[in-house]
């Protein structure tokens, strides 16, 4: 645990199932149960559906999996460089932890402008939400994941930012629920990768 | 995430990453059957390194692993239950009455 002492900036639990657990961490694994939900049903359900329609190869081959390998590569990255700003910030080095954000949101862009080209690359096909229910999955489960890229991006500019004026020890706690966010959006990643461009 | 020093470097988990990274794409080369449980098995062991060595999942409070755990059951059994629908077609709903052609 970072620490075992309650400050203003840092309340943790005393007692219970959650005892010497930070409220922000509780909150973020709270939050992060529910996004488990939201995208294991969204897998289930492709996965049900891809198999009742006999696995859709003729759709799935228009797919780019070099663009989806890239993107796999950026976002495994952004996890490194996100956990390097936590340790910097563990250990009080601002300007490490400053470089490290400033490289995670610049990776999640780079993520974004793959994706982008990908969508562009497609549409420019034919290829669109309601030109069948792969390309309806597709789309919905990437856009969410999407959006969630946009969130944790915004979240760590605001973050690095705060890095040149806010309490550090407010900073660096919210630097690991940052962190602990972004991993989850890698790790679904890491599935949803496989799920449409590789199996 | 903790300030515990990690027993293996982030940089040492992300060359471990990349390298299932390659072979998850290289079980591409296999027949189809065996890859697709491969490539699934390599995902789960990347997914497992960024939860172990980059979320710091180890010496937490057990409620984490059930926060963790719970909805992966629960999806789990709500795809065993849709998956005995959808993939069995005697369960399948019966097709709608077809329609009486207008003169």
């Amino acid at each position: 645990m970072s620490s075992a002492t309650t400050t203003a900036a840092h309340p943790q639990y005393e007692g219970g199932p959650f005892a010497q657990l930070p409220f922000g961490r509780a909150g973020m694994w709270w939050f992060l149960s529910s996004e488990i939900c939201v995208f294991g049903t969204f897998m289930g359900t492709y996965a049900l559906m891809r198999i009742a329609a006999g696995g859709w190869d003729a759709e799935r081959a228009h797919l780019n999996a070099t663009i989806a390998i890239m993107n796999t590569i950026v976002l495994v990255t952004s996890s490194l460089t996100i956990v390097q700003a936590h340790a910097a910030a563990e250990a009080g080095d601002r300007e490490g932890a400053r470089r490290n954000l400033l490289i995670t949101v610049l990776l999640g862009c780079l993520f974004l402008c793959f994706k982008t080209f990908e969508y562009s690359r497609e549409i420019s096909h034919g290829f669109v939400p309601w030109t069948s229910t792969f390309w309806s999955f597709y789309y919905t489960m990437t856009g969410l994941h999407g959006l969630h890229v946009i969130g944790g991006i915004i979240v760590n500019f605001i973050l690095f930012l705060a890095t040149y004026r806010a309490s550090w020890d407010l900073v660096k706690h919210r630097v690991e629920y940052a962190g602990l966010y972004w991993h989850f959006v890698d790790v679904v990643w890491i599935f949803l990768f496989p799920l449409l461009y590789l199996a | 995430m903790s300030a515990e020093k990690p027993s293996i470097g982030y940089g040492t988990i992300w060359i471990f990453l990349m390298v299932l990274l390659v072979l998850g794409v290289a079980c591409l080369k296999l027949p189809h059957g065996i890859a697709v449980y491969l490539i699934f098995a390599v995902a789960v062991v990347k997914a497992f390194l960024v939860l172990r060595h980059y979320m710091h999942v180890h010496g937490v409070p057990s409620m984490i692993y059930a926060l963790i755990g719970i909805p992966v059951v629960l999806a789990g059994i709500l795809i065993y239950i849709v998956a005995d629908a959808t993939l069995d077609p005697r369960k399948a709903p019966p097709p709608p009455p077809a329609m009486e052609a207008h003169e």
